[in-house]
């Protein structure tokens, strides 16, 4: 009943890296993002951000590697075999080859990538998600309280002539909105994706150093 | 005789009282209720014969069942029934851990979506994130809309880290899955030494180091050779053993058809290389069989498994060693020798040849 093999190192070391990317993602977006004044983002937000955006990037990427095997299987070629054999050789045995060392370089390159691409586009999903609800909530309480002033009317008929106070935020908000808002943003998440894959790094660096030394 | 019966009916007087006062506390709208008639279905179902209505009870059976279940752990206001963690003081929400198995259970007893017990499982922490999203997505009392997307901005946050959390916990065990799959395909992997993996750890003992494959081929190539070699005179058995290179290829192809059948059981046998040679020696002619295994292992570059045969005319032998009636041969082996480093062949068979370097 019990499999020969149970993956739980692969589930330590995975557990500990994303608690490492959550943590130090968590500081980047919280600094990069305090720097710009629109975005503020309380640390308890962003401890929710990096995990929700960090989550989503492992399942993706464990999708990536069953669709793999799931391909290699369904349609076996010289060059799913080979590549088979040598993730064999890395998951059970932690044998390198040239060549595996050589896709790894370049699979990690190509990760870098794609996983900022997701959490940049996981991050906008989230936001507007859990905004979504709320900023209608905002806006009728806004526009309860102008309609009060009755400046709403004259704010929609003619934009051009001088807003309230409220209004000029909310203005310069939706002005921004669409190109430039997501700069910020996306420079964050670009930082903190660099930060967490270096962190990563190091540990496997280290990991590796200590197997040399100690044999 | 009527104190008897005095005693039995006052006997019988308490258990009614006292049914009346379980039955009494017991709330209609209630989990009790719920178990209650799943209990009932069950009892029906073992009663009931005809195979198409016991499938219809079960349904109701399961269907009390879950929500019974699922009503216990709901129905804690002061968290009594979530086991704490010891040492950390966090309560952990079972309820729907155990809601999602019996839905999986459930799913799998009618083999529907869920097929088999791997599948099951993979879908297990999906469905039990599924019902605590139903749990906060329905809305109380009776309305045209039962759900809705839930109010609180930190609510669609938990509920979304909370899907995640779930999806990366059946990636895991689609990963274990995945590994037996490996297994499966390569069973000499089992025998090997993981001890250097990042990945995986073993949950019992290596039963040998040599490859179970390896050594059923050997023999195998073994009688190979017998079989050959039956019935030929004795120069025409040297000389098809001078000439064992040329047939190698054939030999290989053969041996491990017969061990691993047409098409392979397992697509290991693409790994193993056959290679021999003779020696022509005195007292006795030498035939080393030697298997390679070129796939994956915890040595770099493999394994040799190698067996020594001593091969002589018939007839020649001291009195002790009995030949093999009717051959004019005969040939000792000894056991199979291994754990040398490998090699490649030098014959390579170019067909398989580029798997691996």
């Amino acid at each position: 009943m019990l499999p020969t093999v149970l993956p739980l190192r692969a589930i330590a070391f995975q557990a500990l890296f994303l608690l490492i990317a959550i943590a130090v993602e968590a500081a980047v977006l919280r600094r990069t993002l305090a720097a710009d004044k629109k975005e503020f983002v309380t640390p308890n937000q962003s401890i929710q951000y990096a995990a929700t955006i960090n989550l989503l990037c492992t399942v993706v990427g464990w999708l990536a590697f069953f669709l793999f095997f799931a391909v290699a299987y369904a349609l076996p070629s010289a060059w799913t075999t080979r590549v088979e054999t040598n993730l064999v050789n890395f998951i059970f045995f932690d044998q390198w080859s040239n060549e595996t060392a050589t896709s790894l370089i370049v699979a990690c390159f190509i990760m870098f990538f794609a996983s900022f691409t997701i959490k940049q586009a996981g991050l906008n999903a989230l936001r507007s998600t859990l905004q979504a609800g709320i900023e209608k909530k905002e806006e009728k309480k806004e526009a309860e309280a102008s309609d009060e002033t009755s400046e709403s009317v004259i704010r929609e008929v003619s934009p051009s002539r001088r807003p309230s106070r409220s209004g000029a935020i909310r203005v310069l908000r939706n002005e921004s909105s669409a190109p430039q808002a997501m700069k910020p943003q996306a420079r964050a998440v670009f930082y903190a994706n660099a930060w967490s894959f270096s962190a990563i790094l190091a540990i496997l660096m280290f990991r590796f150093a200590i197997q040399r030394l100690a044999f | 005789m009527p104190q008897i019966t005095k005693i039995f009916t006052t006997a019988w007087q308490n258990i009614w009282t006292r049914t009346q006062a379980v039955a009494a506390g017991v709330k209609v709208f209630s989990w009790q209720t719920a178990l209650m008639l799943s209990l009932l279905a069950w009892v029906v179902y073992l009663i009931v014969i005809d195979p198409n209505l016991k499938q219809f009870v079960a349904l109701y059976g399961w269907g009390f069942l879950i929500l019974g279940v699922d009503w216990f752990f709901l129905d804690d206001k002061e968290d009594k029934k979530k086991p704490t963690l010891p040492g950390l003081n966090i309560k952990l929400n079972i309820g729907p851990w155990i809601t999602g198995a019996l839905i999986c259970l459930a799913l799998l007893s009618y083999r529907f979506l869920l097929t088999d017990f791997p599948t099951a499982l993979v879908a297990w922490p999906l469905v039990s994130a599924g019902v605590v999203i139903f749990r906060q997505c329905l809305r109380p009392g009776f309305k045209p809309t039962p759900f809705r997307v839930p109010n609180d901005a930190g609510v669609r946050q938990d509920l979304i880290l909370l899907t995640l959390t779930a999806a990366l916990f059946s990636c895991w065990f689609q990963f274990g899955i995945l590994l037996e799959n490996i297994l499966d395909r390569y069973p000499s992997l089992a025998g090997d030494d993981f001890r250097n993996s990042a990945f995986v750890v073993r949950t019992s003992p290596a039963t040998s180091r040599v490859p179970v494959g390896g050594t059923t081929l050997l023999n195998t190539a073994e009688a190979q050779v017998r079989e050959e070699l039956s019935g030929r005179p004795w120069l025409d058995v040297q000389r098809w053993l001078r000439d064992i290179e040329a047939q190698l290829p054939r030999l290989e192809r053969q041996t491990i058809d017969r061990v691993y059948g047409i098409p392979a059981r397992a697509e290991e046998s693409q790994f193993w290389r056959l290679d021999a040679d003779f020696e022509d020696a005195l007292p006795n002619d030498i035939l080393r069989l030697r298997l390679f295994w070129v796939g994956p292992s915890s040595q770099a570059g493999g394994y040799i498994l190698e067996k020594v045969c001593l091969i002589q005319r018939a007839g020649l032998t001291p009195p002790g060693d009995a030949p093999v009636l009717g051959e004019s041969y005969q040939m000792e082996c000894q056991p199979i020798t291994s754990n040398l480093p490998a090699e490649q062949p030098e014959t390579e068979p170019t067909e398989r040849g580029r798997i691996i370097e």
